[in-house]
């Protein structure tokens, strides 16, 4: 134990499979494996966005059906998520500080911020609906469902990480590092946080 | 094998196939001779233990210098082979030179193609739709505009050296031409169902006046011409 | 902490028989299962060759022309995805990343576990695809819309959209696969194992996982737009008088992903060919460094070249030369790994195992493969070739003997570390010659059939006038066929029996450098039986110069207590 501090290593890059018992490369595995596993994400958004714009540029009537969707509704969940993404880089500073009290509050604020986005979602289309706009009428609309659907999948995964992080660092049992995880957890709230900057033009303001 | 060659531009895709031929054909030779020496040579009752160094033989690394510059050749008149097609292509539709136009459906599992009529104009009274079966002059240019009813059809000429795709909702444009007289197979070659591989047509090239006759009374001109093909693949008409 | 360690290990012995063979997160049984599976999805999709290559040879005889697609997309989708993926990808790096790279484990073992189950899902969900009213999927590999996407026109619906949901699944799984090949490759490697001294199967396999990681994703999100256009009836790929989707997007999605997924099984399979190479001719690969530089460059250009598919799909012709460009130059970096391998037979002293012969014949037809690709890289003569059976020939000479044949020759070379007993050698070599001869007779054959202008996927050539003569051409190609299946027997029999009544295996039976041959065969859970694997050599020391011994293995087994006892501070995988 006080050799492997000699390291310089610290205790959060202890890998419990390598047979050295230390990470290679001095991050924790679990993050590597974060990093890896959003670049994959990166590629799927990526891949539809690009997709996306592409089609954009050969079809001049978008501009008029980006026009009907709700640019407030939009503009409220980017300010909604904005702040979850906030609150739980608050909560990850809490931890590293050892403040568990505030720690929790900050990721229970987070999960609340992503059950909002999903409520407004909802809200927003069911609107759509009711104006007669569905999956079939037209590539806009197939886009925007498919996309922001998509995004909002993700949403929700986040949101269960986030509950599932609050459940795993509150009990008395603490398996691995808090700070770990809750770093990952941001990872990936940041991450959705940052689609949804990539969706907004695309499907509410252009 | 090689199916004959009746394309005015054929020559480039042959001559890329000899070409390509002769170079891979020599570097595999070489490489299995040297793998095969190695296997007789080095094998453990001849070489029971390993010598590390290699001697001349690692030059044989610049092999991959030869190679690179061999694929600078290929693909130099491949790419000029290419500029010959296409660049044909697109001047043949912008400066409206001296050309035949057809319009080429295809649909499952069967081609149409749809001729201007004399007045070498579309949408005009005399077009006139044939199932299977095209009609081009020799010497000539030919363009043919390509489209799908349904799904991803591919029309191929062997002897013409000529393949591209017809694709639902957009119109894809093929040229060539044709030097000499005869019947020539046209196939599908991109899976379109179950009856793929029956979607086959028949390329006719035939001299300048006969396609004029053929334009003026098509009815009359199969009649007399090719009677059996007319009664096997029949008329139709899908617009 | 190191006691925590202890305990983990003892703790883990005394797991029940459900956890410790079928829901294991143990790296070497979830490499067995994948291997399993594997093999009995190739022998169905060998099946199915046999089907339509025996109908090819008299057509009409069993299959209608429905039946005959369907079986055509299934055997190339099952040998791609659920043969070619799982046994390099799933088996292969499962088996050798950990103990090549000293680990206990994968960096997720939970994560490696689920990613076999969903694995096993999607094959379940694929195999029930054959039950459904319509047959299963019929569009060919590829997928192509509009055909696909609109069961009216296959009369498929619900094959086609098993076979999708298997799809997604097989990505996500293989996804999870990925993440953690990639995450134990940076991040678990022992002390003194730097990245330039990883075995290059370990290479080939991180390079590989990462090429996946890159392509696959758009396309998981494509499969999903399709599912779409199949079930609810939207219009990405479609083209209907409502709305024009493009049926070329797919096609762009589908060979960004495409090509890569080629040089994803491709990779791996010389690293294979590299590993046996090494240890059967007693000689260091020539050219580490190259070949690890020339296949990050292979797989880099392999991002830039997925045009080359599309020469005559209607797509802006003038994007044919970067894309003929970047094609032929991908040959530039795999000529350097294949003269590297040749070079390492030079002055060795070679073993003729079944295990090397099957590298050997690898490495013989994937040269005729690549060269092959030359034609098809050249943008005329692709005009002429494209979707003929010379690229059916061309794929088959470099997909067979970059999976099947490599992966033949890595189940002969690491049988005994798998199941600690040896295979027979006399049938392995009886297994390779069938195999080796059947494949040549039934591959080489439809060279000549595409270039006489035989397009691929057609049921029947004998009512096509300009093809009817080449009928000989599929008669003697389905001889070759039934050659190469037959000839899996030996094999199968040999496999299982050796599992049970081979001869036991010491440690080290090929006298092979790299770690895993430290550990015992086979190995315990966590692999080291608490001792540490320490990396003090190069991965080939194969005959040292100055030694008797003709190889001094990579790395040497310490206790725990030495580990930390020995300079500490100095930095892990550095040297």
């Amino acid at each position: 134990m006080h050799q492997l501090e000699n390291t310089n290593v610290g205790i959060e890059s202890l890998e419990s499979q390598s047979a050295v018992g230390q990470s290679s490369v001095g991050i924790p595995s679990s993050k590597v494996g974060m990093w890896v596993f959003l670049s994959g994400e990166v590629l799927i958004f990526g891949g539809l966005i690009i997709t996306c714009v592409l089609f954009r540029l050969s079809y001049p009537q978008w501009h008029e059906f980006s026009g009907e969707t709700n640019a407030l509704t939009g503009s409220i969940n980017t300010f909604v998520l904005i702040t979850g993404s906030f609150t739980i880089v608050l909560a990850h500073k809490m931890v590293d500080e050892r403040n568990l009290r505030s720690a929790y509050l900050y990721i229970f604020l987070t999960i609340i911020s992503g059950l909002l986005f999903l409520a407004i979602k909802a809200i927003e289309y069911a609107g759509e609906i009711e104006h007669g706009y569905g999956f079939h009428s037209g590539p806009f609309w197939a886009f925007y469902y498919g996309l922001t659907g998509f995004h909002a999948v993700h949403v929700f995964t986040g949101t269960v990480i986030n509950t599932v992080v609050l459940i795993l660092i509150s009990r008395k049992k603490k398996p691995g590092n808090p700070g770990s995880l809750v770093e990952n957890a941001g990872l990936f709230w940041h991450f959705v946080d940052i689609v949804w900057v990539f969706l907004l033009p695309l499907f509410y303001l252009s | 094998m090689w199916p004959k060659d009746i394309s005015a531009y054929g020559y480039w895709i042959d001559n890329t196939m000899i070409l390509v031929s002769v170079i891979t054909v020599a570097v595999a030779i070489l490489s299995f001779v040297i793998i095969g020496y190695s296997l007789i040579a080095f094998r453990k009752s001849k070489n029971p233990r390993a010598t590390r160094k290699l001697g001349l033989i690692s030059k044989l690394v610049y092999l991959d210098v030869v190679l690179l510059i061999l694929d600078i050749v290929m693909v130099s008149f491949s790419s000029v082979g290419w500029s010959h097609v296409i660049q044909g292509r697109k001047e043949l539709i912008e400066e409206h030179k001296n050309y035949v136009e057809t319009r080429v459906i295809g649909r499952q599992f069967f081609w149409s193609f749809v001729y201007p009529g004399l007045d070498r104009k579309f949408g005009t009274n005399d077009d006139f739709t044939l199932g299977n079966y095209l009609v081009v002059p020799v010497d000539t240019t030919v363009i043919l505009t390509l489209t799908s009813g349904d799904v991803i059809h591919s029309l191929f000429i062997p002897n013409l050296r000529v393949k591209y795709d017809a694709v639902p909702g957009r119109e894809t444009t093929e040229w060539f031409i044709s030097k000499k007289v005869g019947d020539y197979p046209i196939t599908c070659t991109q899976l379109c169902g179950p009856g793929h591989f029956m979607m086959q047509a028949k390329l006719k090239v035939v001299s300048k006046d006969e396609y004029e006759r053929f334009l003026k009374n098509y009815r009359a001109w199969l009649e007399e011409n090719d009677k059996s093909e007319y009664t096997a693949y029949g008329e139709y008409n899908h617009n | 902490m190191e006691s925590i360690i202890t305990i983990e290990d003892a703790h883990t012995e005394h797991q029940g028989f459900i956890r410790r063979y079928i829901f294991s997160t143990d790296h070497k049984v979830i490499a067995i299962q994948y291997l399993i599976t594997a093999l009995i999805w190739a022998l169905t999709a060998a099946l199915l060759a046999l089907f339509f290559r025996t109908e090819l040879a008299s057509p009409g005889a069993i299959l209608t022309p429905e039946s005959y697609n369907a079986s055509v997309t299934m055997h190339g989708a099952i040998m791609i995805f659920w043969v070619a993926m799982p046994l390099l990808i799933g088996a292969f790096a499962n088996l050798c990343i950990p103990l090549m790279v000293g680990a206990k484990d994968m960096a997720f073992p939970g994560l490696n576990m689920l990613s076999y189950w969903v694995f096993f899902i999607s094959s379940i969900v694929l195999f029930s695809s054959f039950f459904v009213p319509g047959g299963p999927a019929p569009f060919g590999w590829t997928i192509y819309p509009p055909l696909s996407a609109d069961p009216r026109f296959t009369g498929a619906k619900m094959g086609g959209i098993l076979f999708l949901f298997a799809l997604i699944l097989e990505f996500a799984s293989m996804l999870m696969g990925g993440i953690n090949y990639i995450t134990t490759t940076i991040n678990l490697r022992t002390r003194g194992l730097s990245m330039m001294r990883l075995p290059i199967i370990v290479w080939m396999q991180f390079i590989a996982a990462l090429i996946f990681l890159l392509s696959v994703t758009p396309l998981v999100a494509g499969v999903g737009f399709l599912l779409l256009d199949v079930i609810v009836g939207t219009s990405f790929f479609r083209v209907t008088a409502q709305s024009q989707g493009d049926p070329l997007l797919w096609q762009h999605i589908f060979w960004f992903f495409g090509h890569p997924e080629v040089y994803v099984v491709l990779i791996p399979g010389l690293g294979i060919i590299a590993e046996v190479f090494a240890s059967h001719t007693r000689k260091p690969i020539f050219g580490y460094k190259s070949i690890v530089y020339a296949t990050i460059a292979s797989a880099i250009l392999s991002f830039v070249v997925w045009g080359h598919h599309m020469f005559v799909s209607g797509m802006n012709p003038s994007l044919s030369y970067p894309f003929a460009v970047t094609t032929i130059a991908i040959s530039v970096p795999f000529s350097v790994i294949l003269v590297c391998l040749a070079l390492t037979l030079w002055n060795g002293s070679i073993r003729f195992t079944s295990s090397f012969l099957f590298a050997l014949g690898s490495f013989v037809a994937f040269i005729i493969g690549g060269l092959t690709g030359l034609f098809l890289g050249a943008q005329v003569l692709d005009v002429y070739l494209h979707d003929t059976y010379f690229v059916i020939a061309h794929f088959h000479y470099t997909i067979f003997p970059s999976v099947i044949l490599a992966s033949f020759a890595g189940i002969y070379y690491w049988f005994p570390k798998m199941f600690g007993r040896k295979m027979s050698e006399s049938w392995g070599k009886v297994h390779f010659w069938g195999t080796f001869i059947g494949f040549n007779i039934f591959a080489f054959p439809l060279f000549f059939l595409g270039i006489a202008g035989g397009p691929r996927r057609y049921y029947d050539i004998t009512h096509i006038d300009y093809l009817r003569h080449f009928q000989w051409i599929h008669v003697l190609s389905t001889v070759g066929a039934i050659l190469l299946i037959a000839s899996q027997a030996p094999f199968i029999i040999n496999f299982f029996v050796s599992i049970f009544k081979g001869k036991q295996a010491e440690r080290n039976p090929w006298k092979a450098t790299t770690l895993e041959w430290l550990a015992e065969s086979p190995p315990p859970h966590h692999n080291w039986n608490g001792m540490v694997p320490i990396v003090v050599n190069d991965p080939y020391e194969y005959s040292p110069e100055e030694e008797r011994e003709d190889f001094k293995p990579q790395g040497i087994l310490i206790s725990r207590e030495e580990v930390f006892r020995e300079g500490t501070d100095a930095p892990i995988g550095k040297h």
